[in-house]
């Protein structure tokens, strides 16, 4: 395997021996620093006597060649001065075997370099092909080289070690090594691709040996300094000029396509010189085909998992996280580690640690000639992938169009068959790129096409709607039309009509990209959601799982699709009362969410929520203390947000419930009373710190307390949204204060209540509250019992057993206020009994 | 003792071969090797890249160069070091080790050149092959003339310790891998052979001056371990040597070596030199290995800068990079090399290092076991301990276990656990 050996670009290929050496360091752009590290370990060598074991690790035309060829050039006065021998491998030499072999290259490597010393080399060479036994003669050719050495230290410079190491074998390897201890000055500075199991297994001899050095992908400011040294080389100053002012946003773009490989780059520079897409395209495809092979071998070599994963990132063109590799490639979690970590290490896949999750890495492809030599092996189309992305980013799409018109007039004019080939490629090419900038019309005009449906629909039924949109000059397809309608109503909670649309759209597109399908998908989902949630219905909350993880299987860029996938199982569990298993997932995707931006306070917020739903459910501290830290966090950075005030204060108030802590319930009041001060109208905020006002009421046994809460919640009660909750907040409080202080309920303030109860009609309150307010409340008087008695025989007929209630309201007349003591045994037994255990106990004395 | 007055000197972060005299530190360990084989031979243990070859070489160069402690002058230690790395078979080992031993003629006024002879005779009858076997000639066949000669040489060279009263260490690096090697390649009887003649010779020879000492990676357990079972070998190889295990750096010497490696060429702006040092010191775990890794990050990665940040930062690479699991692997490779036989047995020893890895503290056996569900922890455990993954404590008569290096432990919590 040797670099480059059919030359690409003649006289700019690095493989290239002739290029003179000073013409190599003026290319070392964004190599400084590694030629810098190299030059000062062999100055080490040669004042410290220290010995150097370095790897110089990168992938195919990274510039490792030229790297070395520039440190030779830099350390020749050393040579000279004899301070240090050299033993510069030639990168041609094949056929290392074995240990012996390995010390014949150094031979030759001697011979090449120094005419001088030939001749006494070649009588030794002879010597040791005179020594029968390989023992012998290894250690012949040894004691050669150190007589050759002398005093100086040997320095060997070697390509493809790993290669080296793997073909001489673990064995012989011992003997080199063994042989380095021996002598103690020899250093070795070589180049690989990767790392192999020779340099990181236990067994292997040299094992943590070397100081491996990886070699970093050019900076954008490297990539154009490149370009124009390339330039200037070639003494074409309008190139020059071109990359110093049009050319910078367009080469910015090319450098995140071809990650900064030097040696795409060169490709790329061609397409600057001469401007013809053909010439591009050529030189391009020569490339990959040039390296295909190469890749090729490289992969079958591979376990087939490894393979396979390889594959899958490949193709799917963005960085990808382990747990979709392993699902998509049906391989265990386990197993598809261990591959990862194995294509990390033989610098096929390259790691991109998460800040905010550590556990969950994405992998992306490390070479971009390697991804592209596997769609060219997958598509089998002549033109590739990254091509057309190369035209997309380079082209605005006027450019394209005209270019366009320009070929095909060449075109039509064109009588030379070979350029009609020519430019038809061209053609189908542009035509590629202009598909694929489609989708990104299709996203601008949606904004549009939204405004335009909120506005008539805010007035208008969707009748003519279509026809309005069109009149507004946008063109739209049915699909896309529904889809926006769909998003008008899932904004507006319609679901039932969402889901109409949603039917609409699948109907009229036939055609539709995976963006397009997978927003489709997640509106659908969120809806299902919404209704699955108002339904409470198990198999909708499937239906919905189903949907939203299809659609981002299909778009995994975006984080929206894990908030809802998050939000959803988040439902779920409120809607199971608590599950577990739900709340996890939950968290899992907002880890997910948390890749694309791990500062959005949105997805901050929302897992607060969720570890404090997990953390209410298992009951334990620290995922409570996780939960509210983290709200905390955002409330100190957004101090006047009201909602993660309020869901902090929520969380709180469950957990001191369940620990039945003062402490706590005192915190999460203030806390709400705080959310109160920003949102004044939030019955929520007021309804739960009433609550919480009442539980540190009951805690402290504090009468003052107990009345503010009464009168919070009374005040609740002129609020809209009241519902049965601040009725039974209401009761709580008045038999609290009851049995604490054995203090009865103004009269008059029960009777509002019961006129509010009377007003809201809700289930079964009443009757409830009737005998509430015979128990608890002030004596009442003939006056006031008249009034209850009214209330009752409105209801009478919705809520037949009042009947009872009105017999009771007559018996405490009766025995109450008018003092007949009999009057009790008027009632039947058992209400008889019921009269005196809930009425009486507390009414008589 | 008499390095502490040395001044630092220019040294690159390296992991590789270095000069003797450029080796830093272990006077101490010197000094208690030294004691040690005044009275007998030792055998140097310690998982790889933590500084035993260096240690060892060290001991020679001062033994040779007279700059032993004032207590040892009497002994007149003289140390040769060989490394064992390579050799194919006895015959070759035997021929290297006379081979070498020629070298110090001076020392002993001993002509090898006849033994020599003899032996490179025995060595070139040739090795058949047929249909993929190879067949070696030389033994059996020569068994008795190979002890004969080996027996001969250190004869000859213990009558001359004797005579002077000086001592002489044979240094044996990676001994023990390479009896490894025999035995995967099924020279297991070259192995047993040899590890008979070196008890043999030990036992005649010691009283006279004679000491070895052994040194590798894996332990001579684990060699000796596996002869018992699969040969049924009986011999007691080394049970008459002292074992000696390789610790980290103490914090001065951390400090001594972190000075000359920024000599080398490495900046310090404006920071307190020496609270870098504890630093370095504390994230390393004062193994000099890591100290010249993070040396050499910051060297690549920070233009050779060091403060607390390009520190901590080396730290963070190190233990999360992938491309620096290689610094790592050792850990758990070992387990799946040397103990997969049975499987369970390796499934239960990284179940185990999973347990301890998420513990800080020590962890008494019981909650060990308690902790995993796993058969033989006890001896899991104290397999662990042997090849140097553990520290075991005491305590209310308990044992108590926890991974031996923080570093180590971090690294497997986030990387393996
Ligand atoms: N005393 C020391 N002075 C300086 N550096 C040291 C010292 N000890 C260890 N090191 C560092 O650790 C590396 C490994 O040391 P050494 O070669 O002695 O380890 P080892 O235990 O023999 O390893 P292996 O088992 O792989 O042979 C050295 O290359 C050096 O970077
Ligand atoms: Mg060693």
């Amino acid at each position: 395997m040797v670099e480059n050996k059919s030359s690409i670009n003649n006289t700019l290929s690095f493989g290239a021996k002739s290029v003179n050496p000073e013409i190599l360091e003026k290319l070392l752009v964004g190599r400084q620093n590694t030629s810098a590290y190299l030059l000062d370990a062999v100055k080490s060598i040669v004042n410290d006597r220290d010995n150097q074991f370095i790897l110089v690790v990168g992938q195919r035309g990274m510039g490792k060649t030229h790297l070395l060829r520039v440190l030779h050039h830099n350390i020749q006065d050393f040579i000279k001065e004899n301070k240090i021998v050299v033993a510069y491998f030639s990168e041609e030499e094949y056929g290392i075997d074995n240990y012996f072999d390995f010390l014949i290259r150094i031979f030759n490597a001697f011979m090449r370099w120094n005419e001088g010393d030939k001749p006494y080399l070649k009588t030794k060479i002879s010597e040791l092909q005179e020594i029968g036994t390989k023992a012998n003669r290894e250690h012949y050719a040894e004691s050669i080289i150190e007589e050759y050495l002398n005093e100086r230290p040997l320095l060997i410079l070697a390509e493809n070690f790993a290669d080296i190491l793997e073909s001489i074998k673990p064995k012989e390897q011992a003997k080199l090594r063994a042989w380095l201890y021996k002598v103690n000055k020899i250093s070795i500075i070589a180049t690989s691709q990767a790392i192999s199991k020779d340099f990181d297994s236990e067994d292997r001899p040299f094992y943590g040996f070397f100081n491996t050095y990886y070699l970093k992908k050019l900076s954008y400011e490297d990539t154009l300094s490149f370009l124009i040294q390339l330039a200037e080389i070639d003494e074409r100053k309008d190139v020059v000029d071109f990359i110093n002012n049009k050319g910078k946003g367009q080469i910015k773009a090319l450098h995140q396509l071809v990650k900064g490989n030097h040696r795409l780059l060169v490709t790329f520079y061609q397409f600057l010189k001469t401007n013809t897409l053909v010439k591009l395209s050529e030189n391009f495809i020569k490339t990959i085909n040039d390296l295909k092979p190469y890749y090729e071998t490289y992969i079958r070599y591979l376990p087939a998992q490894q393979q396979k994963i390889l594959r899958y990132i490949a193709l799917k063109r963005k960085p990808q996280l382990g747990i979709d590799i392993s699902k998509n490639c049906f391989i265990d979690q386990k197993s598809a580690t261990k591959g990862l970590s194995e294509l990390t290490k033989k610098n096929l896949i390259e790691t991109i640690t998460n800040p905010s999750n550590k556990r969950n890495k994405l992998y992306d492809i490390n070479e971009p000639l390697l991804r592209i030599s596997i769609e060219v092996g997958e598509h089998r189309e002549g033109i590739t992938a990254l091509f057309i992305d190369f035209l997309a980013i380079y082209y605005s799409e006027q450019e394209l169009t005209n270019r366009k018109e320009n070929i095909l007039q060449k075109f039509k004019a064109c009588k030379v068959k070979s350029e009609k080939k020519d430019l038809n490629f061209e053609i189908q090419a542009i035509d590629k790129v202009i598909e694929l900038q489609k989708i990104e019309y299709l996203v601008n005009d949606n904004y549009k096409t939204s405004e335009l449906i909120v506005k008539y629909l805010n007035q208008n039924t969707e009748d003519g709607l279509l026809d309005y949109i069109k009149t507004n000059g946008i063109k739209i397809s049915k699909s896309v039309y529904h889809h926006q309608l769909a998003l008008y109503y899932l904004d507006n909670i319609d679901f039932d009509k969402v889901l109409q649309n949603i039917v609409k759209c699948n109907e009229y597109d036939n055609q539709k990209s995976d963006i397009y399908t997978s927003t489709i998908y997640l509106t659908w989902g969120l809806a299902l959601c919404g209704i699955a949630n108002k339904k409470k219905d198990n198999e909708l909350f499937q239906a919905c799982l189903e949907k939203l993880e299809y659609a981002e299987k299909l778009n995994s860029g975006s984080s929206g699709f894990h908030m809802s996938l998050a939000k959803t199982y988040s439902l779920f569990s409120k809607f199971k009362g608590g599950d577990e298993k739900a709340l996890i997932k939950s968290l899992q995707q907002l880890e997910f969410a948390f890749t694309f931006d791990k500062d959005d306070k949105q997805i901050a917020h929302m897992k607060s929520m969720v570890l404090g739903d997990l953390a209410i459910l298992k009951n334990e501290e620290e995922l409570y203390k996780k939960s509210t830290e983290s709200f905390i966090e955002l409330i100190k950075s957004n101090p006047n947000n009201y909602e993660n005030l309020y869901r902090c204060a929520f969380i709180r108030s469950k957990y001191a419930l369940l620990k039945n802590d003062l402490e706590l319930h005192k915190k999460s009041y203030f806390e709400f009373e705080k959310a109160l001060e920003l949102n004044p109208n939030s019955n929520n905020a007021m309804f739960f710190g009433g609550v919480e006002l009442f539980h540190v009421a009951l805690l402290e046994k504090d009468k003052a307390l107990y009345s503010k809460g009464l009168e919070r919640f009374l005040k609740l009660l002129s609020m809209p949204g009241v519902d049965r909750n601040n009725f039974d907040m209401l009761k709580l409080l008045i038999e609290s204060i009851y049995e604490d202080f054995s203090e009865r309920i103004n009269k008059n303030q029960i009777l509002n209540i019961i006129s509010e109860v009377e007003k809201s009609d809700i289930d079964g309150l009443l009757n409830s509250w009737l005998i509430t307010a015979l128990k608890y409340s002030e004596i009442f008087n003939y006056e006031e019992l008249e009034k209850l008695k009214r209330i009752v025989k409105k209801k009478n007929d919705k809520y037949p057993e009042l009947a009872i209630t009105e017999n009771y309201i007559n018996i405490y007349k009766r025995l109450v206020i008018d003092g007949e003591k009999n009057a009790l045994y008027d009632l039947p037994k058992e209400q008889r009994l019921f009269f005196e255990e809930n009425i009486l106990s507390s009414s008589n004395n | 003792m008499e390095t502490k007055n040395i001044t630092p000197y220019p040294l690159s972060p390296t992991s590789g071969t270095m000069q003797e005299d450029k080796i830093v530190g272990r006077e101490n360990e010197i000094t208690s090797l030294l004691r040690l084989l005044k009275g007998q031979s030792v055998s140097v243990e310690e998982i790889r890249r933590m500084g035993k070859t260096l240690l060892v070489q060290k001991l020679a160069y001062k033994c040779n160069s007279n700059k032993l402690p004032e207590e040892f002058k009497g002994e007149k230690f003289k140390a040769k070091y060989f490394t064992f790395q390579g050799q194919d078979d006895l015959g070759h080992l035997i021929s290297y080790l006379i081979l070498e031993l020629k070298k110090m003629k001076e020392w002993y006024q001993i002509d090898f050149d006849k033994t020599l002879q003899s032996i490179k005779e025995i060595i070139n009858s040739p090795t058949l092959t047929f249909e993929n076997l190879s067949i070696n000639i030389n033994l059996p066949i020569h068994q008795k003339h190979w002890k004969d000669i080996f027996n001969k040489v250190f004869d000859d060279i213990s009558a001359n310790l004797e005579k002077n009263e000086s001592k002489l260490i044979l240094i044996f690096d990676e001994l023990p891998i390479m009896l490894w090697e025999w035995y995967k390649k099924g020279k297991q009887d070259d192995a047993m052979l040899l590890l008979n003649i070196l008890r043999e010779r030990r036992q005649k020879l010691e009283p006279k001056g004679l000491r070895f000492i052994f040194c590798g990676s894996i332990g001579m357990q684990i060699v000796l371990d596996t002869f018992r079972t699969k040969y049924g070998y009986t011999g007691e190889a080394t049970n008459d040597m002292a074992k000696y295990s390789v610790g980290s750096f103490s914090l001065k010497e951390v400090q001594f070596l972190c000075e000359c490696y920024t000599l080398s060429g490495f900046n310090i702006i404006k920071e307190d030199k020496l609270s870098l040092w504890e630093s370095i010191y504390n994230y390393s775990n004062g193994i000099p290995f890591y100290v010249s890794k993070l040396f050499n990050i910051i060297q690549t990665d920070h233009d050779k800068n060091i403060t607390e940040l390009t520190i901590k930062s080396a730290y963070d690479s190190i233990i999360n990079d992938p491309i620096h699991h290689d610094k790592f692997k050792q850990l758990l490779d070992r387990i799946n090399i040397y103990y997969s036989e049975p499987l369970v047995k390796a499934e239960s020893m990284k179940a185990i290092l999973d347990f301890l890895s998420k513990q800080e503290e020590f962890v008494s056996e019981e909650d060990i076991i308690n902790g995993i569900n796993q058969e033989e922890v006890k001896t899991h455990l104290y397999t662990l301990l042997a090849d140097h993954y553990l520290l075991r404590e005491m305590k209310n008569e308990k044992r108590h276990y926890k991974i031996k290096y923080e570093i180590f432990r971090k690294w497997w919590k986030i990387n393996q656990a």
